[in-house]
């Protein structure tokens, strides 16, 4: 799983620090300007300037006199019920049954033998039940109202004493109550799904008197097992080792002078571990800071590798270190990758140290040795007394939160000591462990996240249907969802990354059958320049209409809930947030365009 | 109710009926067993399938779930694949595995007839996303996800022979020559639940014929399970995977590496020999094969020495039959040769010196005298037999050169001589010992390891005199290797005067650019067979010997370069190889192989020095003029007759008789 960095800022940071705020606030400004202007050029067509800038005022002025101060809520939920009621009419839970059969069939395609199964059958009913709430918030929230108005029976209710807003209102919330209500029960069976699917149990097949054995082969795996000695020196529990990302308890217990052994359910598959990350840099042969690792090859450059018994290695900063937060030892987790340029040593795998650190450099730990584990989850727990130097002198303990760490922040070092091989990481793959929460809440919030996707294409849908018939709504707004979820390659073509240029050049470029990578030539230098030019205009205000349309893809947080990581309350709250000004937006825009109806009706 | 509408409409619903018996008849499906055998053979179009495995059934097995996707895609089954292929490269492209494995199986069960998707994906889990795990244990776990990914598109395609060809390569080679072959091998042998899976789904890996010494699965044996399997396929109808050749050689090329496989890991004893009798055997069965060529012909590997027998008749009675006409031609030829030239005939192959051995070569050019040009000088009442028997000696080098040729690409002459070679007292007596040795010399028991190494010496010398095969694979690399150890142990820097392999020593190092020369292996593997009771190390070192000794030319003779008269006392300078020019004059590439007493006196492929030396051009000025030699357009000499070319033996020079004419 890949977490970027601005998905690890807390709420505040996004809202204020890295712009979410004001980026929020300019887009409502460009849009309400871009509206303004719009409806003004429509109304002096229709009214003259004068008459047309009164016009449009006039409706500015209503929304904001009459119909905002004066929409009630008892209307509003007497409309939502209504849409609610069209909506079930209409057999929305249909949805409901093919979810269900998805689930039922679902197992034929999932492979058992996979290394986690947990995180293939979340990914599964997460993009199974996403993919259905959005397009039944698509196909409901589009053909409403244009169906209304195309039937007349929009007037028995404009005829009511009802309000735009209230009408625009009352479908948003209507739609939204259909879908919340399939949405929980999804959700409700997938954590059935999910907890039935990963759970196996396996019986003790072999044990030695030395308390270690093996366990029956299930679900397509076995573990060793070893029980400890407790405290008079029985051995009546103990574990299993870890085998596709999970272990299992082992007790035993002593009946009819028999020792019975029953090995307990899988732990660590349905995790939501709360990780606290950090930042991260490197030093370079020299040992100098340096903000990015070696390539080794790798197409993808999300993994930045440091060479092996050289001075380069991967500092991550951490703040907040407190015994408080972590307990009396450190947990960390790594998950990081080896590359070798030799063959070396086969059946051990490449080893490295950590190093913890104080920020200032002064006072450090010993070097913790360690065999990477690539493509898994290392848990280290890190004894808060360790042996350590300070100021280069050793010294026999050191305490990670009183003297490593007396303010919060702490370095850990990751270094690799096997000449000529390496080690890759990026930010996320070193993190400290803040404790667990639990899965059916993590399940709860990655829903959620769903549920906010929902919304937002239902506010869309609604909005698009005001001015446009029900199928060119579905398009508008699916256009507006593909955007949203391939936002980063639009981003890329928007900004002119896509080497080849931009929509123009590319055109030209593919009956010349021309390179991407070559420079444009035709000839006739003024030519190319206007075409790129053009292209230019077209790519900023892609990147303008990117930069307004919801990404889709980031509210998407299922992945977290699949690789066990507690979804961070910040990015909850910033992605309820944006929904939230969507919603507002879209509503006002909604309510412009069905107030322009009904003037030209 | 209308009753001309009612009587319209019982109209209509007869002929609906009286449609739908016919369409009954035609349509009716067969009914099967579970093992696709017909219990009933269904309707004429049932029918029709079966006999052209039409039927998806005859594909392989229906998976529901493979249909229900198929469905839902309404028809976009393509684009569904198309998409998820790419989805899967990016998986592949950033590590996420997981999805990446989830995504083939998707693709698999969009498009479980399609044969090369199970093949690339299953060599994308086995080779290519195993090799990015540090831990060979979780590697191995990667190994059999393409395995298994195999067995699974086995059950959709059964009756492709890739699947089961496929299935042989993954457990024998990803297995067997991977760097942690070691650690995979020993995980196979005890991985009794992988075993369990696959004989669920596939195949009783612990069948007698697929376990090692141990009792247990080997992997090269479980591979070769799956060859054999195949081969079943290909008489009950199906087409095998590769080309014949490549197909067959399989199972008997497994069993030679699982008795690799069993020396690398020190069973050198009863076990290595039982295994390389083994394998001895699967090289004869497949030796006797009857394989079809792309020349268009059948050949049989085997066959070699009978074939060249049926080429000396041929000759015998050609010669026979044109009488004085040839003889009369060949005297003619004879005539014109130099008394050099002559001189040079008399003297032994590996005999001759330089001149001698250049004289040999044009003097058997001027000899070689084509059927053809016999046959037109017969008269013309003899010439249409006289053509019939110049055609079957055509004939016959022809299968000779196919049989040579379909050999060589499979090295079969090197790996015959190795599987009987390795049953040898002495290849046991040698290994084992040479083991012990090091393995004391581990341990510091110096004293023990110098008497058994000197054991080993002998035997390995026993060995490479016998099978000269022995000395050009991995084996005699161990020996030089532990013979530096040996030489380490004696504290001295030269080894004893007497020291058995010195000869050995003295190839090795002659040879050590040519080790994998298809010639030289070719002439190492067949010296035994084509000369029986002469000494490979003697005549190849003393031809060695001879040809490293400085060209002198004649005063009267001629350079062969124009205008690049050179001081005569200057010696040859050594040049550079040209590619294909790299062999002796004699005997670079291996005549075929006759077993028989007068066999052709070829000789040994002499030192690559001297290949050097006997080069085109002189690169600079001031060296001597070399003479220009056939060997340099990689045109076989006379006496050494190619595998290529000229296949036929030829009279050995030394016995005084003029050599047999050779027909283009």
């Amino acid at each position: 799983m890949r977490i970027e960095a601005d998905q690890m800022y807390g709420y505040f940071e996004w809202l204020f620090l890295h712009w979410g705020l004001l980026h929020g606030a300019l887009v409502a400004a460009v849009m309400a300007a871009l509206g303004f202007f719009v409806c003004y050029i429509v109304a002096i067509k229709q009214h003259g300037p004068s008459e047309g800038f009164f016009v449009v005022t006039r409706v500015i002025y209503e929304l904001i006199a009459r119909d905002l101060p004066n929409t009630t809520w008892r209307r509003v939920y007497a409309l939502a019920k209504l849409a609610f009621q069209e909506a079930i009419r209409r057999r929305v839970l249909v949805v409901m049954a093919v979810f269900i059969v998805g689930l039922l069939f679902g197992g034929w395609f999932l492979d058992p033998g996979t290394d986690n199964v947990a995180r293939l059958y979340i990914s599964f009913v997460m993009t199974g039940t996403s993919y259905l709430v959005l397009l039944l918030g698509l196909f409901l929230s589009c053909f409403s109202l244009p169906a209304d108005i195309k039937s007349k029976t929009i007037h028995t209710i404009a005829t009511k004493p009802v309000r735009n807003t209230e009408i625009v209102l009352g479908r948003v919330l209507g739609f939204t109550a259909v879908g919340t209500m399939l949405l929980v029960a999804m959700g409700i069976l997938s954590y059935v799904f999910v907890v039935r699917g990963s759970d196996h149990r396996h019986e003790i097949t072999e044990v030695a008197a030395d308390g270690t054995g093996k366990t029956s082969y299930d679900a397509r795996h076995e573990h060793t097992f070893e029980m400890i000695a407790g405290e008079n020196g029985e051995l009546s529990q103990g574990a299993t080792n870890e085998k596709k990302s999970h272990k299992h308890k082992v007790l035993a217990t002593v009946k009819d002078g028999k020792t019975v052994y029953a090995v307990g359910e899988p732990e660590g598959l349905l995790a939501a571990r709360i990780p606290v990350f950090g930042k991260l840099r490197f030093t370079n042969r020299a040992g100098e800071d340096d903000t990015k690792g070696l390539n080794v090859g790798d197409e993808s450059e999300y993994v930045a590798y440091i060479e092996g018994n050289s001075l380069m290695s991967g500092v991550w900063s951490y703040s907040g270190v407190t015994q408080a937060r972590f307990g009396d030892n450190l947990p960390m987790e790594m998950n990081l990758k080896a590359f070798r340029t030799y063959k070396g040593d086969i059946v051990t795998g490449v080893q490295g140290e950590i190093i913890l650190r104080n920020p200032n450099k002064q006072i450090e730990s010993e070097r913790i040795p360690f065999i990477v584990r690539e493509f898994a989850i290392d848990h280290k727990e890190i004894n808060r007394k360790v042996k350590g130097t300070v100021k280069g002198e050793p010294k026999e303990e050191i305490d990670i939160y009183e003297d490593l760490a007396p303010d919060g922040n702490l370095e850990v070092v990751i270094r690799c000591t096997d000449g000529g091989q390496y080690f890759g990481m990026a930010q996320p793959d070193l993190y400290l462990l803040a404790g667990e929460s639990t899965f059916g809440w993590n399940l709860f919030k990655g829903f959620f996240g769903i549920w906010l996707q929902m919304v937002l294409i239902i506010c869309l849908g609604v909005m698009f249907s005001t001015f446009l018939s029900g199928p060119v709504a579905m398009v508008a707004t699916m256009t507006a969802l593909v955007l949203g979820f391939c936002g980063n390659m639009a981003f890329d073509i928007a900004n002119g990354k896509t080497p080849g240029g931009g929509p123009i050049e590319s055109m030209i470029r593919m009956p010349m059958q021309s390179g991407a990578m070559v420079e444009l030539d035709l000839g006739n230098k003024v030519l190319e320049t206007f075409i790129q030019k053009c292209d230019q205009g077209i790519m900023y205000t892609m990147y303008a209409l990117f930069n307004a349309l919801p990404s889709f893809g980031s509210f998407n947080t299922s992945e977290y809930v699949a690789y066990g990581f507690d979804i961070f309350g910040g990015l909850v709250a910033r992605h309820l947030t944006m929904t939230m000004g969507y919603f507002v937006l879209t509503s006002v825009i909604a309510y412009f365009f069905l107030k322009t109806r009904e003037m030209a009706a | 109710m209308n009753v001309v509408a009612l009587r319209r409409q019982l109209v209509y619903i007869l002929a609906m009926v009286a449609l739908l018996v016919p369409l009954y008849m035609l349509g009716r499906p067969s009914v099967r067993k579970k093992d696709g055998s017909s219990i009933r053979d269904g309707g004429t179009l049932a029918q029709l399938r079966s006999k052209y495995d039409l039927g998806q059934g005859d594909l392989g097995e229906i998976d529901p779930a493979s249909e229900s996707m198929r469905l839902a895609t309404l028809g976009l089954r393509g684009v569904a694949a198309t998409i998820l292929w790419q989805r899967a490269e990016y998986y592949k492209k950033e590590k996420y595995w997981d999805r990446l494995s989830a995504t083939l199986n998707q693709i698999a069960v969009l498009q479980p007839h399609f044969v090369k998707v199970w093949e690339f994906q299953s060599h994308n889990l086995s080779y290519n996303i195993s090799v990015e795990f540090d831990d060979y244990r979780q590697r191995y776990e990667w190994v059999k996800r393409g395995i298994e990914y195999l067995v699974q598109g086995s059950k959709y395609n059964k009756n492709r022979t890739e699947m089961p060809y496929e299935l042989g390569w993954f457990f024998g080679n990803k297995m067997g020559v991977a760097d942690e072959k070691k650690q995979f091998r020993e995980l196979y042998r005890n991985d009794n639940n992988f075993h369990a899976e696959i004989a669920e789904k596939s195949m009783d890996l612990t069948n007698e014929a697929g376990l090692g010494p141990d009792k247990k699965p080997d992997n090269w044996l479980s591979g070769r399970l799956f060859y054999e399997r195949a081969y079943e396929m290909v008489k009950e109808g199906s087409r095998p995977a590769r080309s014949p050749l490549m197909f067959y050689r399989m199972s008997s090329s497994w069993l030679t590496k699982y008795a690799e496989g069993l020396q690398t890991e020190g069973e050198l004893g009863d076990a290595a020999r039982v295994a390389w009798r083994r394998a001895a055997a699967g090289l004869k069965i497949f030796g006797d094969m009857s394989i079809q060529t792309t020349f268009g012909d059948e050949i049989t590997l085997n066959i070699i020495g009978q074939a060249n027998q049926d080429l000396i008749k041929a000759e015998n009675e050609f010669r026979e039959f044109c009488g004085a006409t040839y003889q009369k031609m060949l005297d003619g030829r004879r005539s014109q040769l130099t008394p050099e030239q002559l001189e040079a005939l008399d003297v032994e192959d590996y005999k001759r010196n330089f001149d001698q051995l250049m004289s040999a070569e044009q003097a058997s050019s001027v000899l070689d005298i084509d059927p053809k040009e016999v046959v037109n000088a017969l008269p013309s009442v003899e010439r249409v037999k006289g053509f019939q028997l110049a055609e079957r000696i055509r004939i016959a080098k022809e299968y000779i050169q196919h049989v040579e040729v379909y050999r060589n690409q499979i090295n079969y002459g090197y790996w015959k001589s190795r599987c009987d070679a390795e049953q040898e007292d002495a290849a046991i007596a040698a290994r084992t010992n040479m083991f012990d040795a090091n393995k004391l010399l581990d341990k510091g028991d110096l004293d023990a390891a110098l008497i058994k190494y000197e054991v080993a010496w002998k035997s390995w010398n026993d060995l490479f005199n016998k099978y000269p095969a022995m000395m050009i694979d991995d084996a005699a690399d161990d020996v030089e290797s532990a013979i530096d150890r040996y030489r380490r142990l004696l504290e001295t820097p030269d080894l004893p005067k007497d020291f058995p392999l010195a000869s050995f020593l003295k190839f090795r190092a002659i040879n050590k650019d040519n080790m994998a020369d298809p010639a030289l292996m070719s002439l190492v593997a067949d010296w035994t067979t084509r000369h029986p009771g002469r000494d490979f190390l003697t005549e190849m070192l003393q031809k060695s010997s001879i040809l490293e000794k400085p060209y002198m030319p004649p005063a009267n003779e001629s350079p062969l370069v124009p205008g690049r008269d050179q001081p005569a006392s200057n010696p040859p300078e050594a040049t550079p190889a040209l590619p294909g020019a790299t062999l002796a004059p004699t005997a670079e590439v291996p005549s075929p192989a006759i077993e028989k007493k007068d066999a052709p006196a070829d000789a040994p492929q002499a030192a690559s020095k001297s290949t050097q030396a006997i080069e085109i051009i002189a690169p600079e000025e001031g060296v001597a003029p070399v003479p220009a030699v056939k060997a340099k357009s990689g045109e076989p000499s006379g006496d050494a007759p190619s595998a290529t070319e000229d296949t036929k033996p030829v009279t050995p020079p030394d016995a005084g008789t003029p050599p047999a004419p050779v027909p283009k």
